[in-house]
């Protein structure tokens, strides 16, 4: 039975799946409405009318400069500190038996609120999807449920699509660029790990890899383990991948390109790390866009051209990453709030 | 909004513990919910942003007292912050007003409103679906405005709007099949042609 069978129009304008699909659509989500509309097209009038009514119903929220909210944090974090040094005073004078006993307890309390918030969890989970999220300039470490590590680079978002237990598939959407440490499931049987792109679908056979998926360009480079490739329109068969390889897709390419690559160069990130590799200053500009969000102009064509060798920069603190370049690269850099302008 | 129902809880347990970095990760996750639920309760930035620190001062003043076991992280903060709000602002009015209804007002500003006032060209349906929003009552946006900003489920909103589970439905439901009877019956062609172009493109 379709997700929306005998749903009225509330039920659609109240359900998080339909909510989803009007404000942040991707193709999974269009896939659900497509399957629904053409098993029943009369509803279509309906389906549309909903989707108005979550349009008019979005909220113009009242915004705080970044600034404000940095302060808001500081004052936070100093009446922590005045309030905990107080109590650090007082914890001295009772007796270390007593606390002991207290801890016991609280390890008591602990025990049993585990099994609730465990069951707790599988019933939730519909309600609350798992959206994990970088902003520019920032790279998250996430462990997902199976314990498989994920480093996710900035400006990206992976979601988990659906309840993950012992039987299920591990299924992942991801926009942006991850890097993937996936848990071999013990007794997995053929529970596997899939991370899904608009153009590629990648199946995981236990391993270390990378995707990027940013907007027209789409690419998987494979550090260790085995992984396929499969197209969610079933435009090719799949493709099967060795460590040491990636396979892209450019544009409107419907057939990806497999070539032989160092994965080192593409993970750096996940250590806040650039590689100068014979890189000109054009590719540097490519990333300072999608790290740090930010557009670069030269004064001149010849500056692009420029190129570094032999180190790896670090790129936690963009202030940092741009005086290396500026003084490596013999340039002078300036900048404003979106813009940065390299000339000689 | 949460990475995840289990993590959230497990925070919560740790903070209550004495676990300062889990403490300080849910104030991270919670300032700027709390802080544009609290700015439409009261449109009042300076005791918005006061309350927030009050809240969370007090929490960890009295976390040994707290329940480990709280059943939502999430209610229990906009409930808590909520009242503190209302206690606060009520304090502050100096002059004395016995209408109740000022303390319990929910003021959200859609996006089509602004948009609307921003444009000189604004199709029916636009007028027709801003003329529904203004039809609706505070709670009825509130509830509205829980659910789809914070995910909530109805005993959530329930507990933070006091109010049991079948009237917050009704309530909801009630709101939306309004609008939809409006966006329909002034429609008055029997071609229900609805676009939202010029709208859409501002909300993305």
């Amino acid at each position: 039975m379709h997700h929306f069978e005998n749903f009225e129009l509330e039920d659609f304008v109240l359900d998080n799946t339909f909510r989803n699909w009007v404000l942040r659509p991707n193709y999974e989500l269009e896939a659900i409405v497509k399957e629904y509309l053409d098993k029943q097209p009369t509803k279509k009038k309906l389906v549309e009318e909903a989707r108005v009514v979550v349009l008019a119903l979005q909220v113009q929220e009242k915004t705080l400069p970044e600034k404000e909210w940095e302060q808001i944090f500081t004052q936070f974090k100093s009446s922590l500190q005045t309030e905990s040094s107080t109590v650090e005073a007082k914890i001295h004078t009772s007796g270390k038996f007593k606390w002991f006993k207290y801890a016991a307890a609280a390890m008591l309390v602990a025990a049993a609120s585990f099994f609730w918030w465990n069951n707790q969890s599988q019933k939730k989970v519909n309600d609350l999807q798992y959206v994990y999220q970088t902003v520019y300039g920032e790279i998250k470490k996430i462990t997902l449920p199976d314990s498989t590590l994920v480093t996710l680079n900035a400006n990206s978002k992976l979601v988990l699509g659906n309840v993950w237990t012992d039987s299920t598939d591990r299924e992942v959407w991801l926009d942006g660029e991850a890097y993937f440490d996936v848990t071999k499931k013990i007794n997995s049987g053929n529970k596997n790990f899939y991370v899904h792109t608009p153009k590629m679908d990648v199946q995981v056979l236990g391993t270390r890899f990378t995707v990027k998926t940013i907007r027209d360009f789409t690419r998987v480079v494979l550090t260790e383990g085995k992984v396929n490739i499969n197209s969610p329109q079933k435009l090719h068969t799949a493709i099967l991948m060795q460590p040491g390889e990636a396979v892209e897709l450019k544009n409107k390419q419907v057939m990806p390109v497999k070539k032989a690559v160092q994965p080192e160069y593409y993970n750096a990130w996940v250590d806040k790390k650039f590689i100068l590799n014979n890189t000109s200053l054009k590719d540097i500009a490519a990333f300072i866009k999608e790290y740090y969000g930010k557009e670069v102009k030269f004064d001149e064509e010849s500056t692009s051209q420029l190129k570094l060798d032999g180190t790896s920069l670090p790129v936690e603190d963009e202030k940092t990453f741009l005086s290396i370049i500026e003084q490596a690269a013999g340039v002078h850099i300036s900048q404003t709030k979106n813009e940065i302008f390299i000339g000689k | 909004m949460y990475n995840s129902f289990t993590e959230e809880n497990l925070q919560w347990k740790q903070f209550v513990t004495g676990d300062e970095a889990a403490f300080t990760e849910i104030f991270k996750h919670y300032s700027k919910p709390l802080f544009n639920y609290g700015y439409k309760i009261v449109q009042d930035e300076e005791l918005v942003k006061e309350c927030l620190q009050e809240l969370f001062l007090y929490l960890w003043k009295s976390k040994s007292s707290l329940s480990v076991n709280v059943v939502s992280v999430q209610s229990y903060l906009f409930l808590s912050f909520k009242r503190m709000l209302l206690r606060k602002n009520k304090q502050q009015a100096k002059v004395i007003n016995l209408n109740r209804k000022l303390y319990e007002s929910f003021t959200v500003e859609y996006s089509i409103e602004q948009v609307i006032a921003e444009r000189e060209l604004v199709s029916e349906q636009e007028k027709l679906l801003a003329s529904a929003l203004q039809k609706l009552s505070s709670r009825q946006k509130e509830a509205i405005y829980l659910r789809f900003y914070y995910n909530m489920s109805y005993e959530e909103i329930g507990e933070i709007m006091s109010i049991n589970y079948q009237s917050l439905r009704n309530l909801v439901y009630k709101a939306i099949k309004m609008m939809h009877s409006h966006l329909t019956e002034n429609n008055a062609s029997g071609e229900n042609k609805i676009s939202l172009g010029s709208f859409m493109s501002i909300l993305f």
